[in-house]
C-alpha cells in the first residue's frame, strides 16, 4: 500500500470495509507507539502487551472516529491513558530509578556497536546518563519533551494529547530544556558524555 | 544587555524551532551580535543533540514488536459477534402487537363495535410494527457490515498471521538444514511444524519434507 496515503484516508477506507487499511495504519504506528509506551512503562512485555491494547481499542472505535483531530494525536491520547491504567495498576509511578536500572543495563544499544565492546561501554553509559537525565524531568515536563522531541508532534498536538493549553505545553518544555541542560551541560563540556 | 533579557526566555523555543520567522530572524540576529547569547544557545543545541543521538541508538528488539498484529486479532477473533440482539422493550412490542392482533382476527364479530375499535388499533399496532422492524433491521444493517466484516476478517488474519509463522519457521528450519547439515534437528523441526501446521497445505508439505529427510539420512 502506498506509503504516501494519509492517514485519515486510510481511516476512511476501513470505515468503508477495507481491512488492510488498518493493517496498514497498525504497520506505521506500531513501532511509534511501542516505543512511546516502552518509555513510560519501562518493561519490553508490558510496552508490547500496551500496544496490543492500543490497537485493539482503536479497531473497535474507528468505525465511529471522525476526523476532528490528528489520527495519531487519538493514538498517542489512547496510549497515554493507557499508561496511565498501567501505572495507576501497578502503583509504581515513583519507582522509575529501579527500573531505570535493571532496563538501561539490558537495553540493546545499535548494532554496529558491537564490534567494538569499548566503544559499547561508553555509549552504554552514555545512554543511561541521557535517559537518567531524562527521567529526572518532572512527569509533565517529560510527557512534553518526549512527546514534541521523540514522538515529533507539533504543539498543537500536544496540546490535544495533554489536554493542556497552548502555553502551558510550552512552559513545560521551557523548564524540561533548562533542567536537561543543567544536568547535561556539564558532563558535556567536561567531555564526559 | 536588555535585548538580551528579552530574547532570553526564548532561546528554547528558538531552538526547538517553535517561534515565527520573523522571530526566528531576529534571534539570529541577536545571536550574530552577542556571544553570551550565542554560547547558551549553543548550550541548549548540544543538549538537544544529546537527546536525540540516545534516542537514535535505543533499538527496539524485533521479536518485542512481531506478535502485536496477531494479537489484536486474536483478540478481535475471540470476542463476541458485536450484532446486537433485539432490544427486550422492542421484543414486548413484537409480542404484545402480534398477541393483540391475532387475538382481534379470532374473536371478529361484526356486530361489535368495539371490535372495530380494536381491530383499527390492532392495524395501527401492525403498521407500527412493521415500521419498527424495517427501522431496527436498516439500524443493525448499519453495524453489520462493518462489524461482520470485522469479525470475519479477525478470524482470517489470524489464520494468515499463523500460517506466515508456520512458513517462517520452515524456511528457518531449512536455513538451518543448510548451514549445518544437521538431520537430526531438521526433522525433529519438520514433525514439530507438521503437527502445528495440521489441517493446512503447509502439513503436506512438511510430511514431504520430512519424508525427504529421512530419505537423505
Amino acid at each position: 500500500m502506498d506509503k504516501l496515503i494519509d492517514d485519515e484516508i486510510l481511516v476512511a477506507q476501513f470505515q468503508a470495509g477495507r481491512q488492510e487499511a488498518f493493517d496498514e495504519l497498525m504497520k506505521r504506528y506500531k513501532h511509534k507507539i511501542y516505543a512511546y509506551l516502552l518509555r513510560s512503562v519501562k518493561n519490553y512485555e508490558d510496552a508490547a502487551e500496551l500496544t496490543s491494547e492500543v490497537f485493539f481499542k482503536v479497531y473497535r472505535a474507528l468505525g465511529k472516529w471522525r476526523p476532528d483531530a490528528c489520527f495519531s494525536t487519538w493514538l498517542y491520547t489512547i496510549a497515554r491513558n493507557l499508561s496511565i491504567d498501567h501505572h495507576r495498576a501497578n502503583s509504581r509511578w515513583l519507582t522509575y530509578s529501579l527500573d531505570d536500572e535493571e532496563l538501561s543495563l539490558n537495553e540493546p544499544v545499535a548494532a554496529d556497536l558491537a564490534s567494538n565492546p569499548q566503544w559499547q561501554l561508553e555509549e552504554n553509559d552514555r545512554h543511561r546518563i541521557i535517559c537518567a537525565a531524562i527521567d529526572q524531568l518532572s512527569p509533565k515536563q517529560k510527557e512534553v519533551f518526549v512527546l514534541n522531541r521523540y514522538e515529533g508532534l507539533q504543539i498543537k498536538e500536544i496540546t490535544e494529547v495533554l489536554g493542556m493549553a497552548e502555553g502551558t505545553v510550552k512552559i513545560h518544555l521551557h523548564r524540561a530544556m533548562k533542567k536537561l541542560q543543567s544536568l547535561l551541560h556539564p558532563l558535556w563540556e567536561q567531555n564526559e558524555i | 544587555m536588555t535585548t538580551c533579557k528579552k530574547f532570553e526566555e526564548s532561546y528554547t523555543d528558538y531552538v526547538c524551532e517553535l517561534l515565527e520567522d520573523e522571530k526566528m530572524d531576529s534571534i539570529a540576529a541577536h545571536l550574530r551580535e552577542c556571544p553570551n547569547c550565542a554560547r547558551e544557545v549553543d548550550s541548549l543545541k548540544a543538549v538537544l543533540q544529546l537527546t536525540d543521538e540516545a534516542e537514535r541508538t535505543r533499538k527496539i528488539p524485533g521479536w518485542a514488536l512481531e506478535d502485536i498484529e496477531m494479537k489484536v486479532y486474536k483478540r478481535l477473533a475471540s470476542e463476541s459477534p458485536t450484532v446486537s440482539p433485539i432490544p427486550v422493550i422492542s421484543r414486548l412490542f413484537h409480542l404484545f402487537s402480534y398477541s393483540l392482533f391475532s387475538l382481534t382476527i379470532r374473536s371478529t364479530r361484526w356486530r361489535y363495535p368495539w371490535i372495530w375499535r380494536g381491530a383499527i388499533v390492532s392495524c395501527i399496532f401492525a403498521a407500527v410494527l412493521i415500521v419498527n422492524s424495517i427501522f431496527f433491521n436498516e439500524n443493525r444493517q448499519t453495524n453489520v457490515p462493518l462489524s461482520a466484516t470485522a469479525i470475519q476478517s479477525s478470524s482470517d488474519r489470524v489464520n494468515q498471521y499463523f500460517q506466515q509463522e508456520i512458513e517462517r519457521d520452515l524456511e528457518e528450519t531449512f536455513v538451518t538444514r543448510y548451514l549445518s547439515n544437521d538431520d537430526w534437528a531438521t526433522t525433529g523441526n519438520l514433525r514439530w511444524l507438521k503437527e502445528r501446521a495440521k489441517g493446512t497445505h503447509l502439513a503436506t508439505f512438511a510430511t514431504q519434507q520430512l519424508q525427504i529427510a529421512r530419505v537423505g539420512k
